[in-house]
Parts: C-alpha cells; sequence; structure tokens
C-alpha cells in the first residue's frame, strides 16, 4: 500500500476550491426561485378553492417523492428538446447550470411551500387584524407584521434547506457540470484515478467546513432575531 | 416529440427493477437502524471518546454529499480490503464480491446519522419521571428501557423514521453510480439502447413517485394505529 501523498492532497484542495463559486451560484438561484415557487404552492394551499388546494398538495406529493437524479435527468434531456420545439431556443453547452437551477428550483419548491406555509398558519391571525386595525393596508400588515414573526420560525428549515441544496447540488456532476465534485472527479480522472483517497478527502473537507459554516451563520441568525424581537415586546410593554 | 408508445412498452420493464430498489432500501436500513441505536446510546450517556467520534461522523455525514460518500466507498473499501486480505495471506478476490453489498453500506451511512439523531431526541423526550416509576415497581435498568422508554420513544420518533425511509428510497437511485441496475439504473440502461433517455427517465419518474406514494400511505395507516394506542392511555 502505498503512502498518502500530502502535495497531491493539497494540490486538488487548491484547484477545486475556486469552483465553489459555481456551487454558490446554484444554490443561491435555487433557493431563490424556490422560494417564489413556493410562495405560489402554498398561496394555492391556503386558498379557499377545492381545486387550488388541490394542485397545491398534488405539486407538494409528487415533487417531494421524486429523486432529485431523476429529475436533474428529465430536464437535461427534456428542457432542450422542448424549448427547440416550442420556442425554437438552441441550447448551448455551456448552459449546464441551468437545468441544476431549474430541477432544484422545483423541487425546493415543494419543501419551500410547506415551510411558508407552517410559519405563515404559526403567526396568529389576531396579529393581522389588529395591524389592518390601526389603519395599516392588507399588504403592509403582510410585509411588516405577519412576515417578520413568520420568518423567525422559518429559519431553521431555511438553514436546513441550504445544506440540503449545496449536498444535493452535487449531483450536478451526473450531467458533467464543473462545480466542487464535477470539478473534482475531472481532476482526479487527470491522474487516472490513482489518487482517489487524496481527492475525496480533499472535497470532503470542502464540503464539511461550508456545510457547518451555513448551520452556525443560520443559528446567530435566528438568536440574533429572536432576542431582537422580544427586546421589542418588552418596549412596547 | 416524445414516442409515448415506447414509454408505455418498456414502463414494465423498468418497474420490474423495483425489488432491487426495495432490496437495497431494506439493506440499508437493516443495517442503518441497529447501528444507529447504538449511536443514539453513545450520545445519550456521553460515553468518553466514543461519543465524541460518533459526533464527528454525524457531522462529516451531514456535512458531505451522499454521492461524495458512494464514491468513497465504491473506491477506497474494496481496495483496503484487498490490502487487508493478501496481508493476512487470504486468497480472495474482493472484485467478486457483489456491488450491491458497497451500495448498502454507502446508502445506510446518511441513514444512520439521520436516525441517531431522531432516536437520541426520541429517548430525551419521555418524561424522566416514566424512569422512576419503572424503577419504583422493581424493574432493572435493562427492563425499563426495553419496556417502557424505548417503546414510548418509537412512536415519537416514527414520523420521522416514515421520513428516512422515504429519504433511503430516494438514494438508492444513485446506486446506478456503483453499478448496481435498479430502477434508474434500469431506465439509463434502456435509454442507452433506444436512445430515448428522456422517455425512459419518465417512466423511472412515474415508477418512484407512485410506489414512494404507496410507502407513505402506509407509514400513515401504521402511524395513526400508534396514536390510537396512545389516545387509549
Amino acid at each position: 500500500m502505498r503512502g498518502f501523498r500530502w502535495d497531491i492532497f493539497i494540490e486538488f484542495f487548491v484547484k477545486v476550491l475556486p469552483y465553489l463559486y459555481v456551487t454558490a451560484i446554484y444554490v443561491v438561484s435555487s433557493v431563490f426561485f424556490g422560494f417564489l415557487i413556493g410562495l405560489c404552492v402554498a398561496m394555492l394551499r391556503l386558498s379557499k378553492r377545492k381545486v387550488l388546494r388541490l394542485i397545491g398538495s398534488l405539486y407538494v406529493t409528487i415533487l417531494r417523492s421524486v429523486p432529485s437524479v431523476v429529475l436533474l435527468f428529465i430536464i437535461y434531456y427534456g428542457l432542450p428538446m422542448w424549448l427547440r420545439s416550442s420556442f425554437g431556443i438552441v441550447m448551448g453547452d455551456t448552459d449546464t447550470i441551468i437545468y441544476v437551477i431549474v430541477t432544484f428550483s422545483l423541487i425546493l419548491g415543494s419543501s419551500m411551500s410547506e415551510i411558508i406555509r407552517t410559519s405563515y398558519l404559526s403567526v396568529p391571525h389576531g396579529q393581522y387584524e389588529a395591524a389592518v386595525m390601526v389603519g395599516l393596508k392588507p399588504t403592509q400588515a403582510i410585509l411588516r407584521i405577519v412576515f417578520p414573526q413568520g420568518f423567525i420560525v422559518a429559519l431553521p428549515n431555511l438553514g436546513n434547506i441550504f445544506i440540503f441544496m449545496m449536498k444535493e447540488g452535487a449531483l450536478a456532476y451526473t450531467i458533467g457540470l464543473h462545480d466542487v465534485l464535477g470539478r473534482g472527479m475531472y481532476l482526479g480522472g487527470l491522474k487516472a484515478n490513482i489518487y482517489n483517497l487524496e481527492l475525496y478527502l480533499a472535497l470532503a473537507l470542502i464540503y464539511w467546513p461550508c456545510t457547518m459554516i451555513l448551520d452556525k451563520v443560520f443559528k446567530i441568525w435566528e438568536k440574533k432575531l429572536r432576542s431582537k424581537y422580544l427586546r421589542q415586546r418588552e418596549k412596547a410593554c | 416529440m416524445l414516442d409515448t408508445k415506447l414509454m408505455a412498452d418498456n414502463f414494465i420493464n423498468i418497474a420490474a427493477f423495483l425489488p432491487v430498489t426495495i432490496k437495497l432500501t431494506i439493506g440499508a436500513l437493516l443495517i442503518a437502524f441497529p447501528v444507529s441505536f447504538l449511536f443514539a446510546f453513545t450520545q445519550l450517556k456521553r460515553i468518553p471518546i466514543v461519543s465524541q467520534l460518533v459526533r464527528l461522523y454525524l457531522s462529516i455525514i451531514r456535512g458531505t454529499p451522499v454521492l461524495l460518500q458512494m464514491f468513497t466507498v465504491y473506491a477506497l473499501i474494496p481496495f483496503w480490503l484487498n490490502d487487508l486480505l493478501t496481508a493476512m495471506g487470504k486468497d480472495i478476490d474482493i472484485y467478486d464480491v457483489d456491488p450491491i453489498w458497497y451500495a448498502y453500506f454507502a446508502i445506510s451511512l446518511s441513514a444512520t446519522a439521520f436516525l441517531t439523531e431522531a432516536i437520541r431526541s426520541a429517548i430525551l423526550s419521555i418524561d424522566e419521571g416514566q424512569k422512576e416509576a419503572g424503577y419504583m415497581v422493581g424493574m432493572s435498568k435493562w427492563q425499563v428501557y426495553r419496556e417502557i422508554i424505548i417503546p414510548q420513544a418509537m412512536a415519537v420518533a416514527l414520523p420521522i423514521f416514515g421520513n428516512v425511509i422515504v429519504d433511503v428510497i430516494k438514494s438508492t437511485s444513485l446506486a446506478f453510480t456503483m453499478s448496481v441496475t435498479e430502477v434508474m439504473g434500469r431506465a439509463k440502461i434502456i435509454g442507452g439502447m433506444t436512445t430515448k433517455y428522456l422517455e425512459m427517465y419518465i417512466d423511472a419518474f412515474f415508477v418512484y413517485v407512485i410506489f414512494i406514494v404507496l410507502v407513505e400511505l402506509v407509514i400513515k395507516r401504521v402511524e395513526k394505529s400508534v396514536t390510537k394506542y396512545r389516545k387509549v392511555h
């Protein structure tokens, strides 16, 4: 058995690290678009019309049940075909990241809708009514009174969504995107896969601290918001 | 456009590999359950060194992509085992082993991490008074856990178990990267033969969605029967 090659480990780490920005791009954009989809789905599920509620829960059920890799492959093969035949748009080879973002926006849409729905329901309706009573417009009441309170409830779950996305996004490698995992596998292949141990350790040491930092950031953010909220309440009383 | 006839013809061909997906799920859970019980107890009892090592394991597994875990298991474990076996002078060809064994192990890694957390918090959620009452009527420590704490904790953890089972089924779809042919792998193979990848993946999509919705219905049923038992008391 050969010894562990630290120089190659460091080489992999340094060469892969810059590709963290590709991972960051699809994490942030998937969470953003996932939030927008989630908002629409949550509105459907909270609607007074039964048909709309049914459509909303159907969306959540289906998207929760499909493995990410299956949806990713469907989007990867299906989206360019559909765009070409319906709109005449031809997708280039460099657009791989778009398929990743579309796939995960759809998947995150279902979990986001649940988070939005439960945190919206966690704010007592009286808060909204009181805000309207003192003269706020309905949209103002939602944005300034209901949203900030619901946001605190949603924060821990939102942190988990970011971590999930960072890890699950690594599937982008299967459609050839050069993100952290994709670039790493490419570089490993250039060395004929002899230094896989060094490579995998380098990749783990990129992903692991990132998820830990995300976890910590969201915990601190939640704590800060909670204490701020409590202070405001004390002042009001 | 979509070749719907080919899609309909091959649906059964792909669904026929559902037993492999189920086998992978059950195999991974059979490894994960006992291990996560042990891990949860090291956390609850705060056994020095062991509990820190388990915490490190949980953190690493939760912090790295499943795909990376699979590659690591698949590329490195046979390699190490081979070295170990030759060092021991045994003449076994490790590369003959069915890759499904590596898949069980790789999939169980993250299931273990999530189950450990679920079991730990479920046991913590049971009131101390229950334990004391058990000791009062003369039960041993082992009896208290077996007869009082664990059954109640299991009822609390059931919804999370359901989620973990669904997650495991979903992650078996990555076993094709370890050359195990399950539903996803089959779809990929037929896609390669017919060059109609999209149609085959849509078939796989339906197989997974139908199967997981059915599994969730069963889980809901079980949950209901357990809560019914709780209401009586």
